[in-house]
């Protein structure tokens, strides 16, 4: 019974003073979802990070000197890096005792007629399909009997981020692949690349001249980067730092890309983000719980006459403890609720746009995966709102009824 | 019924000491309507709270049908309050969230009796604002903000209704229209104590008090 | 005054709606992804959608003047009841009517695409409570 009287005085106190409480319910979702989107996008770029560093599979990659970053910054965002080497390099490369295998990449930029409507400029990644270890591993779950399967010279794979179809007809330089696989999802660049057989590239290469409005120039002895894997370091391996050391003292036309570094590149795109994030998310905080403490200052003085009133008209300390808790609880818990579903729909909404624009990957986790995420930050809203909301309450409850009549004067 | 026993109220400690009441005794029986002279400032409103129970008296006693007041509890003395005793406040008293009918309401439900919104249409009317009866506070004049005041204090039948000067700043034909139906609610039975600085209002009494309770 | 508030809210939707696909989070290339070279660009599949959007826009932007002028109750929960339908058109024409370059990473899919899935969301809102505003005047 009194449950429902406080639950009634709630009611009518935010219908009469609508306005206030909208202030306030907005505020406290901004400052929620400033506080998950940061957390959102921290999330998303770790476990894409994990992600891509596996699916790189590679321990180094080669690349011509100096050319390490434009890899890096290709492997991050999806723009082509178009550079070559010799391809007598790899074998070079092979020839070091710690290198346990070695395989050719090579990039190349192109317009792609994806058979519906759109062109677009498709990153292609040609690769070696007899000494590749390092793609054909993350065909999409349900094409895994691709694995064994010998890849055609007319097929491609396609990243997850194309929104392509297996079967689907793609026209690179005047000539039609066959989709044959896709690749499961990291949120990396490499998400956005078309994966060609070299062998094929080689050849589209070629007939260019004849078949193609633009003639691509590639010479069949030239490749684009060595993707390297090292030998265990108990079966006389070296470590990363150390091979790569190694390879770039004793071959100078290389540079050597450690996928650590990639990991410490996207960290550091990540943290000046995150930081701008925080910063402007912990000034909101602050603005907010001034906004909220100020507001319910002044209703309670405002109300403390009222208060006192109930008081004289027979209202327990209890009935207004509970008026006053339950209205913070409101505030609290719809804001964070707005809060948390405005955040969460714009940044999985704006995901790759975001990611995009930051420079950092995102991998879009299950929603099963979100779930504990939003509690938590929903939990912690709302006891910062029963916290926020017990000061006033416990204030108001305690007081003399005469002095808060008095003091509404 | 209402006892009360060498009261006095000292706000302040030390040299900013006020003596708003000294050693006050006076008794009120069931029935009366009892008015309680005397200049602003001496102590009439605090003497009128200390007997609701809303502030404690520095020294002294006060009962109510024979129970002291101060020795109950915060939530007995609510209670008890809540039951007995009907409030009419000088300033404005009505919740601005709430309308007229709902202020009434309220009186009701915080007494523990039933919501019954017939009544607290009724007690409305028999105060003269049949059509005001869902306005808010801001829409309504001071004197008709007094009268839901007066409704909602009398619409729980307290046993006693006590009234701090319910005719200040009001127009004459508003104060007399106010006193009438304080007489009436006398009539059927309510005891009243009500302080005033107005003797002219001396006839609706039963019995006038005029102390100067500053000590 | 206040009565006139959903009707300019409702404009400023109409306004936004408009914006949107051509400079805000512009389709494939409009706005800042025009192409340099417009000769070899053929026409992408999502400039339909901009045509519908902008055509929608417009309806949006008449439905909130309508209000605007007359704040009337019958009035206003018709154009709140016109807007639950705009916004659902807003949705319907990207996702399945007119449709979008197919690649998740052309621009009418990361920016143009949440941008109007957000805008339909804020009109279904408004429209629910342009209506239960109406319903509470006399």
């Amino acid at each position: 019974m009194k449950h429902f009287l406080a639950a009634y005085l709630v009611r009518k106190n935010i219908r009469r003073r609508l306005f206030r409480y909208l202030i306030l319910v907005v505020s406290v979702a901004a400052a929620v979802g400033m506080q998950v989107s940061a957390a959102l996008i921290d999330r998303m770029s770790r476990e894409s990070l994990e992600l891509g560093l596996k699916r790189l599979g590679a321990d180094l990659v080669a690349v011509p000197a100096g050319l390490d970053a434009e890899l890096q910054k290709s492997y991050l965002t999806g723009d082509a890096a178009i550079f070559y080497m010799d391809r007598s390099i790899q074998d070079r490369i092979s020839g070091f005792d710690f290198v346990a295998q070695t395989s050719p990449q090579l990039f190349i930029k192109s317009l792609a007629n994806a058979g519906c409507c759109s062109l677009w400029n498709i990153y292609l990644v040609g690769f070696d399909p007899d000494t590749d270890f390092t793609i054909k591993p993350w065909l999409a779950p349900r094409f895994t009997r691709g694995a064994e399967r010998k890849i055609g010279a007319d097929e491609v794979l396609a990243g997850a981020a194309l929104g392509l179809e297996e079967g689907n007809t793609l026209r690179f330089y005047g000539q039609s692949f066959k989709v044959g696989g896709i690749l499961s999802p990291t949120g990396m660049g490499l998400d956005r690349a078309v994966f060609i057989p070299i062998r094929s590239a080689y050849r589209m290469a070629r007939e260019s001249k004849t078949k193609a409005e633009q003639e691509l120039d590639l010479s069949p002895d030239k490749i684009s980067a060595v993707l390297i894997k090292l030998k265990a370091e108990k079966d006389g391996g070296l470590p990363a730092y150390r091979a790569a050391f190694e390879l770039e003292q004793r071959i100078p036309e290389i540079s050597i890309l450690q996928p650590e570094e990639l990991a410490m590149k996207i960290q550091q795109n990540l943290s000046t983000v995150l930081a701008g994030l925080r910063s402007a998310s912990y000034a909101i905080w602050s603005a907010t719980a001034l906004l909220i403490a100020l507001v319910f200052a002044m209703a309670t003085n405002e109300r403390k006459r009222e208060i006192g009133l109930m008081r004289a008209m027979g209202a327990t300390r209890g009935l207004i403890f509970r008026m006053i808790m339950m209205e913070a609880l409101l505030v609290g818990g719809t804001g964070s609720l707005i809060g948390l579903l405005c955040s969460t729909g714009l940044v999985l909404g704006f995901s790759s746009l975001i990611s995009q624009s930051l420079g950092v990957p995102f991998y879009q986790p299950g929603l099963g995966k979100l779930v504990p995420l939003s509690l938590t930050a929903l939990a912690l809203a709302l006891l910062t709102g029963m916290i926020a909301g017990l000061y006033p309450a416990l204030r108001a409850s305690r007081m003399e009824p005469y002095q808060a009549i008095r003091s509404g004067e | 019924m209402i006892k009360v026993q060498k009261v006095s109220k000292v706000y302040g400690a030390g040299q900013n000491q006020i003596h708003a009441i000294g050693d006050l005794s006076f008794e009120i029986y069931k029935g009366e309507f009892v008015m309680l002279f005397g200049p602003s400032g001496s102590g009439k409103t605090t003497i009128l709270n200390i007997i609701a129970g809303l502030t404690r008296p520095s020294r002294g006693k006060v009962f109510l049908d024979q129970q002291n007041i101060f020795e109950m509890s915060d939530r007995q003395l609510t209670g008890f309050r809540a039951r007995n005793i009907g409030l009419v406040f000088q300033s404005q008293s009505m919740l601005t969230h709430l309308n007229s009918l709902d202020n009434v309401r309220l009186g009701l439900r915080l007494a523990g009796k039933k919501d019954d919104p017939d009544l607290a249409k009724k007690a409305l009317i028999r105060m003269g604002l049949e059509d005001r009866i869902l306005a808010y506070a801001n829409e309504l004049s001071a004197g008709q903000q007094r009268r839901v005041s007066i409704a909602r204090a009398l619409v729980k039948r307290p046993k006693i209704l006590l009234c701090d000067e319910p005719t200040g700043d009001l127009d004459p034909d508003t104060e007399k229209s106010i006193m009438e139906m304080l007489k009436k609610a006398h009539q059927a039975g309510t005891t009243i104590l009500m302080v005033t600085h107005n003797s002219s209002l001396d006839s609706y009494a039963t019995r006038v008090l005029q102390k100067n309770l500053v000590r | 005054m206040a009565k006139r508030v959903m009707g300019i809210i409702m404009m400023l939707l109409g306004l936004a709606l408009i914006l949107t696909p051509w400079y805000l989070f512009p389709v494939c290339g409009r706005g800042r992804y025009a192409p340099k070279d417009p000769g070899i660009y053929p026409r992408h599949k999502c400039a339909n959608t901009l045509k519908a959007e902008t055509v929608l826009g417009l309806l949006t932007i008449s439905v909130g003047a309508i209000s605007l002028v007359r704040p009337r109750r019958k009035i206003l929960i018709g154009s709140s009841a016109a807007l639950l339908i705009l916004s659902g058109l807003v949705a319907l024409f990207p996702l399945q009517i007119t449709g979008l370059c197919k690649m998740a990473t052309m621009p009418c899919r990361m920016g143009t695409l949440p941008a109007l899935i957000t805008l339909s969301i804020l009109m279904a809102i408004i429209g629910v409570a342009g209506i239960i505003q109406g319903r509470g005047w006399k």
